[in-house]
């Protein structure tokens, strides 16, 4: 059989699966309640947890750019490590906390959160329309990723605009019938399957390139000195950079709008259990790593567009492996971009409702507002699909301003779990400096003042404003204040 | 009730403490302790065991806080 047919077979099946899964969670569930769609009745458990989270968070960045990382930058790529494991950290913390108001509350959503705590509607659309921006160009990063590797291991057979029509179509069709239940459900398929080809294959590489990780490594350390240390010679990222992209991520990783609302589908004992078992799910990234550094040496830098094709070319250039493999390695990056494309496309759709359309059609009815999230799904699937094909010129900057940004809504968020003189004042300006900041470096100037990162910088302008004006103006409703320090 | 959330506070500052320290030594300064090829430990560059090692700790200190806030079937 010739390889390009056996890899189709191969994704194919796991596209079918993917599908019947995602549909038969919504099967027979309420058709039309918020609840349900977007939270899913506040009653998921620890299994499915685990995986959606770990699902979300690992995405095509974790499976084409932790290896492409790996490749081209190192130790630089450890950081990876780091912040999936303690990227969730701060969520054992505010977790419970969000999830009592959550039911307290009736709340879905970061949007909702903001504005219940702090009487703003301004805010919440701010906040709703960074976010819809920042999901568009993450949505875009996961369609990229698995057409990229869907056309190449296919040898050219799917197209890159029928593979990412695909891919992403079977997703928007799965999140648009049964909302989070289908994503968490469709996960665990996911998950497991790049569990399974991660370190199947990450280990076997190593070992069939090189003999094993040891010598791998002590290869590498030999040929390339510095390469596996951060800011000295030969070493590809500097102390600042490496430390504060640490910082950045812990501290912005909760704040994902389709991180946070998980805190509102299941109850804060769960939430406490999703965070403890997390930390193993960054031992999972670790083969992941070793794809790529068992490419050092066997695949040619310049060979490559950019670093994070390297999988996909070490699997069709370097090694002579059947189609079933080409099939494995396509379906595991589908995997992985999918399970975070389908959070991150029922995120934005909840997001765009409840915080943009919502606030501008404030009665309308249940039944009205799940078509709305449904159709929304549909539509930012849409904009998504036609970004990653297409290419957003002029619109591009925005996308990567707002994905930068999310860190920002840190200081509001626990400004208002924590501290009383919280202001809504302080936190629309404190948003928009941090966002604008970070913008400016980020995007605009592309260099970083000492290379720390720009999230930082943005977060140093967005607190001190938060503060300083919340400590010029009237307080916000104390007993609002009072019940969401407490919870 | 009030006794539960008074001892998941407590708990959240131990989760706090053990990510602070976990961060500090993941990051610059402390980072340069680990920040070496040599030795290689399971086949690991020491700079990546390092990271590995800590995660290892960070989930102990997860299940040990946990552990404790929930104890005797609360």
């Amino acid at each position: 059989m010739e390889r390009w047919i056996a890899a189709l077979i191969v994704m194919g099946l796991y596209l079918v699966c993917c599908l019947v899964i995602g549909v038969l969670a919504g099967y027979k569930r309420e058709r039309f309640s918020v609840s349900e769609f977007a939270v899913a009745h506040r009653d998921l458990g620890l299994f499915l947890m685990w995986f959606m989270m770990g699902g979300a968070i690992f995405s095509a960045f974790a499976f084409m750019g932790g290896p492409g990382w790996a490749f081209s930058k190192g130790a630089a790529s450890f950081y990876i490590l780091a912040y999936c494991a303690l990227g969730l950290l701060p969520w054992y913390i505010i977790g419970p906390k969000l999830s009592r108001l959550g039911e307290r509350k009736d709340l879905t959503c970061i949007g909702e959160f903001s504005q219940s705590r702090y009487g703003s509607p301004a805010l919440r659309v701010i906040i709703g329309i960074t976010a819809t921006f920042a999901f568009i160009q993450y949505i875009c990063l996961q369609i990229k990723g698995s057409a990229y590797v869907f056309n190449v291991l296919t040898e050219g057979h799917i197209s890159y605009k029928l593979a990412a029509l695909l891919a992403y179509g079977i997703v928007i069709i799965y999140v648009a019938t049964g909302g989070v239940r289908a994503a968490a459900w469709s996960d665990v398929l996911q998950s497991a399957l790049m569990i399974i080809i991660a370190w199947g294959v990450g280990f076997w590489l190593a070992g069939s390139l090189h003999g094993g990780v040891g010598s791998m490594f002590r290869n590498i350390a030999a040929t390339k000195p510095g390469f596996l240390q951060i800011g000295v010679a030969g070493s590809k990222m500097s102390p600042a950079a490496y430390s504060t992209a640490i910082l950045v991520s812990v501290l912005g990783f909760a704040m994902w709008p389709h991180l946070f609302s998980k805190s509102f589908v299941t109850t804060p004992r769960k939430i406490k259990q999703t965070v403890l078992a997390y930390p193993l799910f960054a031992i999972i990234v670790l083969p992941v790593l070793l794809m790529g550094f068992a490419a050092i040496g066997k695949v040619d830098p310049k060979a490559l567009g950019t670093p994070d094709e390297v999988v996909p070319y070490l699997v069709t250039h370097v090694l002579n492996v059947s189609g079933w493999f080409y099939g494995l390695i396509g379906a595991g990056t589908l995997a992985a971009a999918m399970s975070s494309a389908d959070a991150i496309t029922h995120g934005a759709a909840v997001e765009f409702v409840q915080d943009i359309y919502k606030v501008f059609r404030p009665k309308v009815t249940e039944r009205e507002t799940v078509t709305a999230m449904r159709i929304a799904v549909v539509g930012i699937g849409l904009v998504g699909l036609y970004v990653a094909i297409y290419g957003a010129a002029g619109l591009i900057q925005l996308l990567l301003g707002a994905y930068g940004s999310i860190v920002q809504f840190a200081p509001l968020v626990y400004g208002g779990l924590y501290w009383r003189r919280s202001s809504k004042q302080g936190a629309v300006a404190g948003l928009v400096a941090g966002v604008l900041v970070n913008t400016y470096y980020q995007v605009i100037v592309k260099t970083n003042p000492l290379d720390i990162n720009a999230g930082i910088w943005g977060l140093l302008v967005n607190l001190v404003i938060f503060v300083v004006v919340s400590l010029l103006v009237k307080p916000s409703d104390p007993e609002t204040a009072e019940e969401f320090i407490k919870a | 009730m009030k006794e539960d959330l008074e001892r998941e506070g407590k708990a959240s500052q131990f989760v706090a403490i053990l990510g602070v320290v976990c961060i500090l030594m993941l990051t610059f300064p402390f980072y340069s302790i680990a920040n070496r090829a040599e030795p290689f430990v399971m086949g690991l560059p020491f700079s990546m065991f390092w990271v590995v090692l800590w995660i290892a700790i960070e989930f102990v200190g997860f299940i040990a806080i946990y552990n404790w806030e929930y104890k005797r079937g609360r």
